[in-house]
Formats: structure tokens, C-alpha cells, sequence
């Protein structure tokens, strides 16, 4: 083999290698509620223009309305989430939000820890959900494969130790193309969110589904999935080494949901927990209130199901969250900043508009229904 | 280990990385470890088998080698006081010991590899018997295990004696290098059955790292994934609808039956053709050049002529081993005298021409399984291929009264026509679930023909295991299969070809042809990416 024969050999490996990580981004994690696209706009944003994330499930981007709260306050925080990540990738997570902006606040959702089973084959489309919405090349995301396999391998012996298709999706989603709504657009993951990762689910944004009220006990406790206790206190040390190296600040927060009396306790254990290694945590339930939140969310109309809230309760509740982060952190005002005008101005109205589009195709299906 | 598995080719990548670095007297040695390495994977107990077989075989080989040097010295040592009478004897007399020491032998392989292989299936053929006869009585089957590749190493093993025996060339030596040749990991699993001249002496040679060998042989490779996880792994859905089921149950007229037979026909040709094509592959990167196995048996005109395109290494073994030993043995030379005599010199040449071919299709069809339907196939293969030698003269005439000009392109396409039909009904005998369901779904194949669930008018087409997306992808797999085989009928090398072509298209090609298979290919944890079919044989 001569040295031109060689190097021409590397240069079609080389090739073949970012082919097949183009095509793992077409074929990967179903997309559905725009994952890839909610990180791809993160990470285009220029530096320095976020100053808080919040981390989390979908506790997160049906709550959170970032446009909403950039319009109200100037303020710049951004919904990074995926739909109930396993608690093993949190860590990840951060790493991966802190690798794109210094951002001033971490503000991290505590429902990943609120499961009550640590379902292996549950976890795995969720862990695959977070994984594929990094880029592939992403360390974080290779060090959360490798993660997520031993994991596996520890849960289940009969799973592959080494399961190439965490870090090639393409091995396990290339049939994709046979389904009758795959598109590429859809699964390009360099294609930036239209609502600053805010999620849309089309109806279920604007169909309010009233919901049964649950009382709520502040002293009643239950135990964690010992599984999804240690990674919790896992998580906990590194968000401390975190703040020993950095002066970033973290703030714990629980989106208000319906709940069981068995979920409410586990989350108040989290809550417990949390204070006691001496972090905050924001939650919304009150013994003493009627509909067992503290804050003005009607049961009747702002919940799309139990767990999250429709559009009209999302808007009440990023107008309450961001007075809160105002009062106690000190993040700026950044509408006449033109970094930030350039990727946050308007985003709004073309939310309230496509509310409005929403909501039009809603009355016009009632009537349809009705007639 | 699957050769489709990223696991294979990790293995693969690593050993031809360790081929190429080590000192090229060592080799051999690289390829030893590593087809023990590979053959240690499938099962630590199957590793036995192949280590008795290896020293089973390599010390008959010497034995025989050592009883002809001796006489050959015996013979040189009385020199010119030998009569040329005298030496004759003396060959003669060390030759039959020769033949009985290998006759001893060969007898010993077939009947481990009888045994390990079909005792099961026997003891429940003589279970069904008794059944039949509604005898309470059952006999117990044994604990065997089926050691990857035994029929492979086993025929192999039986050729080396056989050439040995027959003083062809000399037995080898050394048993590492032997062992080699009998536990070659990429032919172990599926063949091609090699010849020691030709294979066992290659891989004692030392190879230069040559890029056209490792661009080459992963081009075959590629090709090789192609025809298993495109075509075969996708049309068998088809195949095993079709074929699973009864036929008494009604299911399914004859253009269904036709739909899935002409999908196992690919399914089947895709699979081994293209295992065999990743084998091969491998065994280029290495600069070792294996035998054909497959030349493009879709356009076969004659079922003769299938036969020397299909599983080539097993026809040339059979012709070499089975065919020729049969045509000139005794009986059927007496026999072959005897007609000729009472019914002249055709019906003399016939015996041979008819002995032959059934014993070896018998052999061929058993080597598959005993089981009455490849038993029936290899009957059904030989009785026509006999039939079509007998017949000649008769075809001869015919040709010559219709004035019909063989050498057209419309006679060409009649022969391959005719051939795909013999083939199909071949196919049917083997899939049916019985011979019961393979008579009727034959008969059907002649008597129901829907054309609109071929030609997918009614839409029918797309409930046989595959959406309409799929088929799209089959038809174009296939389309693609068949235009490289005319190509290649037409003396076309493709990979010569794509060699000369512009780098840019090169790559561009070759790079499209790999995306292609990451995408249509049936491979991957939510896919059950069926094993080779010839591995089971």
C-alpha cells in the first residue's frame, strides 16, 4: 500500500464516519414533541445571552413560556428539557447546558426523581429521547450512552453490555423510513424551535380537561426507588461540586400537577431531601388551599391532563415564576440587548398567533362535533 | 458471532489489523488463534469436535503419506533389480492399503458428522413410523449437540484424505498449519468448501498488505450486506407467509404462491450468495482468495447448468469426490457393459449418465436434512437432470425439424424461463410445510392465477408481510441485483469498472451504496435479522 493509498483511505473512513453521523441524525429518537429542534436553538444562541436554563421534563416546557417571560420581564430563561429524562442523565444534562452559555441560574426540575419504579425498558426510550436531542459528536452525550448501557447491563444481564445503538441510533431507528409520516425535515436536527422551546401539542395546548382535586398532606412521606435515590444523592454532590468550582447559583423547582397521595409523598420526601443538603426547592402546594395549589390555577380549565398544564395555565404560571426569579435572583433585563432581540423579539407574537390558529381549529371541531 | 454483526466485523478489523502487523511467518499463526477465537464464540464444547476432527484428519494424512513414501523408498532402494511387474504389484499393494486406511476414515467423518447431524432426525422418522403404524412404542432421543460448521469442516476434511489417498499431493505437516486450513473462521460457518492445494497452501503464504485486496474485498463485503439485510432479510416475510401455514387451510391461490416462492428464490439466493460474498471478502482482505460459490444462477438455462452456479464449491466437490468415483465404479461399469450389450451403446452410455447424478442429488438433498422433502428435491433434481442427458438426442431432433436457432436471444430467455419454473417447483418441495402442501401449492401454481395480486391492483400484494414502502424497496433492490448479473453475463467486472471511474463518482457511489444499507438494511435491536440459512446445513 503506498502513502497515497493510505491517506486516501483515511480521507474515505473519514467520510464514511460523518456520513453515518448525518445519518443518525435523520434516523434517531422519534422527534415528536421537537427535542432535537428545543437543543438546536439552544446551542445557536450567541454567548451570553441565556442567563438562566431550566432543566427538566415535560414539567418544564408545557409550564414555562420563555417568550412570554422575555415580553413580561426582559427576562432570558430558557426551557432546556426532554420528556422525563431518567435521573442517571441529569448530570449530563447540565454538563451540556453549560457548555453553550455561562448561564447565572440553574434551575432544575425535580420530576425525574419523582418516579416510583425505575423501569429499564421505560428508561431507555426516555434516556434515548435526551440522548439523541445532542448533537452526536457531543461528549456529554457519548459519556450518557456509556452511562445508560451499564446501567442496563446492572438492571438487565441478558442486554448487550456494549449496545452500539445508544451511540449510533441509526442501528435501532433506520426503520424509520418506512413509517407513513417520516420526514426528514422533521428529524433534521439543525432546524432552530419556532417557540424558544416552548411546547406545542397541537389541541392539547389549548383543551382545558378538568381535573379531580387531591388533598394534599405536607407531612405524609414515602420512600424513594432506592435506584432513583442514589442517583439523586449522586446528583446532589455534583450540582455541590458544581458551586464549589463555580458562583453559579441552583434553584430546585417542582411544576404544580394533579397527584396521588403516593407521588405527593415522594416528592415531598424530595423536597425534604433537598433542603436538608441545603438547596432551595420552589413547589406550589398548599394544604390550606381549595385546589391544594398556592398559586390561582384553575382545575377546570388550565390542565390539559393531570401532569401538565394547558397553554392558559402555563401563561399564569411563568407570569408567577418569573416575579419570583426577579425578586430573588439577579437576572437582567436583556430586551434592548441586541444579541438577544435578534433571537427573542417577536417569538411571542407568533405563539399568541398560533394560540389563536389553535383555538379557532378547537371552536371549529366543537361546532363540527356539535352539529 | 453473525458475519452481519457489528461484533464481526470489530473481530474482523482487529485481526486484519494483526495479519498485516505481525511478522509475515506468523501469519498462519494470527489465523489460527483468531478462527479459534471465532469458533470459541459459538460454544466452548464445540470446539472438541473440530479439534478431533483436525487431528483425526491430519494424522490419517500422514499415515497414508507415510505408507506410499515408504514403499516409494523400497522401490528406490531395489532400484534396477525391481521388474516393471514387480513394481506394479508393489504400487498396487501399498495403494489398497492406501485406500482401505482412507475408505476406514472418510467412513469415520461421515458417520460423526451422520451422527451428530441427523440421529435426531431419524429417531423421529422411526417415532413417526411408529406412530403411522399405532405401535406404543417411541424411541428416546439423544443429547447432541450440532457443532458450528461440522458440515463444512467435515467435507473439507474428507477431501484432503481423499487427495491424499489418491496421491494428489503430499500430506501436510505440520498440524498448526493444517488446523488452520480445517478451522478457517470465514468459511468455517457457511464455506465455501476449500481444497487444501488451493486454500490450505494460501494460507501458509505470506501476504503483503495490498490495497486493492482490502478496497476489494470490502466492496464484496458490502456487496454481501447488501443482498443479506436488503434483499433476504426482507423478502423472507414474504416467503415465511406465504409458506408457513398449511395449504389445506385455503389461504392462499396460486399467483400467491407464485409471489412467495419467487421471494424465497431471492431470499434464499440473497442470504447464502451473500454470505458467502461477505466470506470471501473477509478472506480477501487477507490476500486470500477463496473459491466461487455463486455465478449468477438467475440466468441458468438448464437445471445442469444451475448446478455448476449454485453452491459451486459443493458441486465441484460432489463432481470430484462423487459423481466421477460413481460413474467409473465397477457396477456401474458391469452394468454400463451389461446394457450396451442387450440395448446397444446408448442405452450403455445412459447407465452412467443416470447412476451418477442420483446418487450425488440423493447426497445433495440429504446433506440438507433427512427429511422426505429434501430427500424428494434431491431425487427431483437428479431425475430431471438425468432425463435432460437421456433426452438429448431427442431435443436435438426437435430443435432441428422446428428450425429453431439456439443461439438466439429469445431461445436463451425460453431456457432461463423454463429453468426458474423446474427451479420454482424445486423450491416449493423444500419450503412447503409438507410434500402434502407442496403438491397442491404446486398444482395451484398452474391452476389459480390472479393477475391483478401480481400486478398489485387489488392491493392484496401488500398484505403478504411487507407495506407498500417495503415492496418499493424490494422491487428496486432486486432491479439492481438483476442489472449488475446482466452485467456481469455480459463480461462486465464491476469492481475493475468502478475502478476506473473518477474518484468523486467512485466514492460518491460507494458512499451512497453504504448509506443505502444503514437505511433499508434489516438489521438492529428492533429487527430479528434472521441467521444465515447455510449455516444450519
Amino acid at each position: 500500500m503506498t502513502k497515497k493509498q493510505f491517506i486516501r483511505s483515511i480521507a474515505f473512513f473519514m467520510a464514511v464516519a460523518v456520513m453515518v453521523l448525518a445519518l443518525c441524525d435523520l434516523f434517531d429518537m422519534d422527534n415528536t414533541y421537537n427535542y432535537n429542534q428545543r437543543y438546536c436553538t439552544y446551542r445557536n444562541f450567541p454567548k451570553d445571552t441565556v442567563d438562566a436554563v431550566i432543566l427538566g421534563t415535560s414539567g418544564v416546557d408545557r409550564y414555562w413560556i420563555p417568550s412570554q417571560a422575555y415580553e413580561e420581564y426582559g427576562i432570558t430563561v430558557y426551557p432546556l428539557s426532554t420528556d422525563a429524562f431518567p435521573a442517571w442523565l441529569y448530570k449530563y444534562a447540565v454538563d451540556e447546558a453549560l457548555r453553550f452559555q455561562d448561564v447565572d441560574l440553574l434551575i432544575l426540575d425535580i420530576r425525574p426523581f419523582t418516579l416510583e419504579e425505575c423501569n429499564i425498558n421505560d428508561m431507555d426510550i426516555r434516556a434515548r429521547r435526551f440522548l439523541d436531542a445532542l448533537t452526536p459528536f457531543s461528549i456529554n452525550r457519548i459519556k450518557g450512552c456509556f452511562e445508560t448501557m451499564k446501567i442496563r447491563d446492572d438492571v438487565d444481564k441478558s442486554a448487550s453490555r456494549l449496545d452500539l445503538s445508544y451511540l449510533f441510533p441509526i442501528i435501532k431507528f433506520h426503520g424509520k423510513w418506512a413509517d407513513d409520516d417520516y420526514s426528514i425535515a422533521n428529524n433534521w436536527s439543525s432546524v432552530p424551535h419556532e417557540y424558544l422551546g416552548y411546547n406545542i401539542i397541537d389541541n392539547a395546548t389549548v383543551r382545558p380537561r378538568p381535573q379531580e382535586i387531591y388533598p394534599y398532606d405536607a407531612d405524609y412521606y414515602v420512600d424513594l426507588n432506592p435506584y432513583i435515590e442514589t442517583y439523586f444523592y449522586e446528583f446532589l454532590d455534583y450540582i455541590k461540586e458544581l458551586q464549589a468550582s463555580s458562583d453559579i447559583e441552583v434553584l430546585f423547582i417542582d411544576t404544580p400537577q394533579v397527584r396521588l397521595d403516593v407521588e405527593m409523598g415522594i416528592s415531598n420526601k424530595i423536597y425534604k431531601i433537598i433542603e436538608e443538603e441545603g438547596f432551595e426547592c420552589v413547589h406550589y402546594y398548599d394544604e390550606n388551599s381549595e385546589t391544594t395549589f398556592s398559586i390561582d390555577l384553575d382545575l377546570n380549565t388550565d390542565f390539559y391532563n393531570e401532569g401538565h398544564t394547558n397553554f392558559y395555565g402555563g401563561q399564569k404560571f411563568t407570569t408567577i415564576f418569573s416575579k419570583y426569579l426577579i425578586d430573588n435572583y439577579d437576572l437582567k433585563d436583556r430586551r434592548d440587548d441586541p444579541k438577544v432581540q435578534k433571537h427573542w423579539d417577536g417569538v411571542h407574537d407568533k405563539l399568541l398567533n398560533k394560540i389563536a390558529e389553535l383555538e379557532e381549529a378547537r371552536k371549529n371541531k366543537l361546532d363540527a362535533a356539535k352539529s | 458471532m453473525p458475519f452481519t454483526s457489528f461484533r464481526f466485523f470489530f473481530f474482523l478489523a482487529f485481526v486484519i489489523f494483526a495479519y498485516y502487523v505481525v511478522p509475515k511467518k506468523f501469519q498462519w499463526f494470527v489465523l489460527l488463534v483468531s478462527s479459534y477465537a471465532f469458533y470459541l464464540y459459538s460454544g466452548v464444547e464445540n470446539v472438541f469436535f473440530i479439534v478431533a476432527t483436525t487431528l483425526f484428519t491430519y494424522f490419517s494424512g500422514l499415515l497414508m503419506q507415510s505408507m506410499r513414501n515408504k514403499n516409494q523408498k523400497k522401490i528406490e532402494a531395489l532400484g534396477e533389480d525391481l521388474t516393471v511387474d514387480k513394481k506394479r504389484e508393489l504400487k498396487k499393494e501399498v495403494a489398497k492399503k492406501i485406500h482401505t486406511v482412507q475408505v476406514i476414515t472418510v467412513l469415520i467423518n461421515l458417520g460423526t458428522l451422520a451422527s451428530l447431524k441427523y440421529l435426531n432426525l431419524l429417531l423421529g422418522s422411526v417415532n413417526d413410523m411408529f406412530m403411522l403404524f399405532r405401535w406404543d412404542a417411541s424411541v428416546p432421543f439423544v443429547n447432541l449437540i450440532v457443532p458450528l460448521g461440522l458440515s463444512y469442516y467435515t467435507f473439507n476434511s474428507i477431501g484432503y484424505l481423499i487427495d491424499i489417498g489418491r496421491g494428489k499431493y503430499a500430506a501436510e505437516k505440520h498440524l498448526g498449519k493444517f488446523a488452520l486450513f480445517v478451522s478457517f473462521f470465514p468459511s468455517v460457518v457457511q464455506g465455501p468448501l476449500n481444497r487444501f492445494a488451493d486454500v490450505g497452501i494460501q494460507l501458509q503464504q505470506p501476504h503483503k498488505l495490498e490495497y486493492d485486496n482490502l478496497k476489494n474485498g470490502a466492496l464484496l463485503i458490502l456487496w454481501g450486506l447488501f443482498k443479506k439485510l436488503v434483499i433476504a432479510d426482507r423478502v423472507s416475510a414474504i416467503a415465511s407467509t406465504v409458506f408457513s401455514s398449511s395449504f389445506a387451510a385455503g389461504e392462499y391461490n396460486g399467483s400467491q404462491i407464485l409471489f412467495g416462492v419467487i421471494a424465497y428464490s431471492f431470499q434464499i439466493y440473497g442470504d447464502f450468495s451473500g454470505g458467502t460474498d461477505i466470506t470471501r471478502g473477509a478472506a480477501q482482505m487477507m490476500g486470500i482468495e477463496l473459491p466461487l460459490n455463486f455465478e449468477r444462477p438467475f440466468f441458468s438455462t438448464s437445471l445442469g447448468d444451475f448446478w455448476k452456479r449454485w453452491h459451486m464449491s459443493l458441486g465441484a466437490w460432489m463432481r470430484e469426490y462423487v459423481f466421477y468415483p460413481v460413474m467409473l465404479c465397477r457396477p456401474v461399469s458391469n452394468l454400463s457393459k451389461k446394457m450396451r450389450k442387450k440395448h446397444g451403446s446408448y442405452a450403455g452410455k445412459m447407465v452412467p449418465s443416470v447412476a451418477a447424478p442420483m446418487v450425488v442429488f440423493f447426497l445433495i438433498g440429504i446433506w440438507h436434512g433427512v427429511t422426505s422433502q429434501y430427500v424428494v428435491n434431491g431425487l427431483y433434481n437428479a431425475t430431471l437432470i438425468s432425463a435432460s442427458v437421456a433426452m438429448v438426442p431427442v431435443y436435438n431432433k426437435l430443435i432441428e425439424k422446428l428450425h429453431i436457432n439456439t443461439e438466439a436471444f429469445s431461445y436463451r430467455v425460453f431456457q432461463i424461463l423454463r429453468t426458474t419454473v423446474l427451479l420454482f417447483i424445486s423450491r416449493i418441495i423444500v419450503k412447503a410445510p409438507s410434500l402434502h402442501d407442496a403438491g397442491l401449492m404446486i398444482k395451484a401454481l398452474f391452476t389459480s392465477v390472479d393477475f391483478d395480486f401480481l400486478l398489485g391492483f387489488n392491493g392484496e400484494i401488500y398484505k403478504m408481510g411487507v407495506s407498500q414502502k417495503e415492496m418499493s424497496l424490494i422491487i428496486f433492490s432486486v432491479l439492481i441485483l438483476l442489472v449488475v448479473g446482466v452485467l456481469q453475463e455480459n463480461g462486465m467486472k464491476i469492481r475493475e469498472t468502478l475502478a476506473k471511474q473518477n474518484i468523486v463518482f467512485r466514492w460518491a457511489l460507494v458512499l451512497a451504496f453504504v448509506a443505502f444499507i444503514l437505511i433499508f438494511g434489516v438489521y438492529g435491536p428492533d429487527y430479528n435479522s434472521s441467521s444465515f440459512i447455510y449455516g444450519n446445513f
